[in-house]
């Protein structure tokens, strides 16, 4: 029989049916023996029981009057320097000022290269995907329960009434 | 004397069948590909409200989901739990799909028909065994393994209640071979009372439509002059695939594009077709794969269920491809569109 920290390692892929059919079997027929592991699946199922009970937390009612009150109400600022003396200072070198500018334009084409490889994140990517779920609905033996997780992440079409 | 025996005698047999049908109970089937015939179809004749789970695995992101499923002939809702979803409701209605969003009170529809001769296809290109009989939420079923003559195919693992034909676990493994989704039933109530109401679109629900035509099939002439370009069909396709339809279809900025879909009855391929310059670009929402580059290519697994797309552009056009195939299949299928 397995070790019960190797078996404690597979109890969590165990609890949502995740495991092959092999190591299934190792795990219950572990579990039918040791009491300590089967304490510990019941303390993982009613932990995952807890999360999925678990509802977004409401924001406060006010909370958006009071951000606003915050942004509203003027603020007592002592006498300030302009702000491009601020940004800038003049006994910065002339060199770093550079170096900031070529940091920036770095940032941003890496940014745009990241989201021209991220089709995840595309909208129009996501209406191809969907289109092509949709239409393996009635597909021989399709699990309509997952493809609906699937169809169901984002929102598409359009009004018709 | 005899002829008359034997005619009530076959008579006799016809009624057990009959009774035994309407009951819901299968009769078993003698080879594990019509047993697996059988499980296709038993969940339109049952009745039932239950509880199944469902897993979907990736490599980018997993998202699993307590599902309560109601069923009767002919509809079937299903309405997820897990607080990500936010209340989906999905129902199904005869070909009519609808997705139920009770955070935007929309209920999207969409057609899905039913092409019975996929079922054969399936058959044609996959093998079907009878693994095991092991028990499942107190239910003797029987472990079916589908798997496709050619390697580097998706397969599937289904259990089969051996009372009603109801498939009570599904494994589905993409082309890596890897555990890609999981369903299977917790508990099961059979033939409750379940109201017309439930597979009807709720009063005050913004209807929305995701699709043009629903259902409608096109040929290649006509969907060209509807999309303005000539639709191209890829000179390969692996093993089994064949034809299942050509589509128009609109995505969200506008443009049209042509879908060709192939299956070979388990797993399908899309090709869509489309002017690369889209409205929707200037928002930041276009495609921005290969932009600026001609031939550009790009080929990756998807985020949230089994498969890759691959983005394809030849001069204005876009070639956007979506199927569960090792990567150099795609790949040989993209380079065959002309």
């Amino acid at each position: 029989m397995k070790p019960c920290k190797d078996i404690q390692t597979q109890l969590a892929d165990f609890a949502v049916g995740a495991l092959a059919e092999r190591e299934r079997a190792e795990v219950e027929s572990h579990l039918q023996e040791c009491p300590t592991c089967q304490r510990e699946l019941r303390a993982l199922r009613q932990a995952g029981a807890v999360l999925d009970a678990l509802e977004p937390e409401e924001a406060p009612a006010d909370l958006w009057q009071s951000i606003r009150r915050e942004i509203e109400t003027p603020k007592q600022e002592p006498a300030h320097a302009p702000w491009w003396e601020v940004l800038f200072p003049a006994r910065w070198p002339r060199l770093a000022y550079a170096g900031l500018a070529a940091t920036a334009i770095l940032v941003a084409a890496l940014l745009m290269t990241v989201s021209r490889l991220s089709p995840a994140e595309d909208d129009e990517t996501q209406d191809f995907l969907q289109r092509h779920g949709m239409l393996a609905w009635n597909d021989p033996l399709s699990d309509k329960a997952a493809l609906g997780v699937m169809l169901g992440r984002s929102e598409v079409g359009r009004e018709i009434q | 004397m005899m002829r008359a025996t034997t005619l009530v005698g076959m008579a006799a047999m016809t009624l057990a069948v009959c009774a035994a049908s309407e009951t819901g109970a299968p009769t078993l089937a003698a080879s594990p590909a019509e047993r697996l015939r059988a499980a296709q179809s038993a969940e339109e004749r049952l009745t039932l409200r239950a509880t199944l789970n469902t897993a979907t695995f990736s490599r980018q992101s997993s998202v699993s989901s307590q599902v309560v499923v109601c069923r009767k002939p002919g509809c079937c809702r299903w309405e997820y739990q897990s607080p990500a979803l936010k209340g989906l409701m999905m129902i199904e209605k005869g070909d009519t799909v609808i997705r139920l969003d009770p955070a935007q009170t929309t209920a999207s529809t969409a057609c899905s028909n039913r092409e019975h001769g996929r079922f054969d296809l399936l058959l044609k290109n996959y093998t079907v065994t009878l693994e095991r009989t092991e028990p499942i939420i107190g239910r003797a079923a029987d472990v079916l393994v589908i798997k496709h003559r050619e390697a580097g195919r998706p397969a599937k693992k289904v259990w089969v209640d051996r009372a009603t034909n109801l498939i009570l676990r599904t494994e589905y493994y993409d082309s890596d071979s890897k555990l890609a989704t999981l369903t299977f039933y917790t508990d099961i109530e059979w033939n409750p009372p379940l109201a017309d109401s439930l597979f009807e679109i709720p009063d005050g629900w913004k209807k929305v439509a995701v699709e043009d035509d629903p259902g409608k099939h096109w040929d290649r002439e006509s969907l060209s002059k509807e999309v303005a370009f000539n639709v191209c069909e890829p000179a390969y396709l692996p093993a089994g695939f064949a034809v299942d339809g050509f589509h128009l279809y609109h995505c969200r900025c506008g443009v049209a594009s042509a879908h060709l879909r192939y299956v070979d009855g388990l797993n399908s391929v899309s090709v869509f077709e489309r002017f690369t310059q889209c409205p929707g670009r200037g928002r930041g929402r276009g495609f921005g794969w290969g932009k600026g580059r001609g031939g550009g290519r790009n080929c990756q697994l998807l985020a949230n269920q089994p498969g890759r797309m691959l983005v394809r552009q030849v001069g204005d056009l876009s070639f956007i491809l979506i199927g569960d195939l090792p990567e150099a299949e795609l790949s040989k299928i993209a380079d065959s569109v002309k």
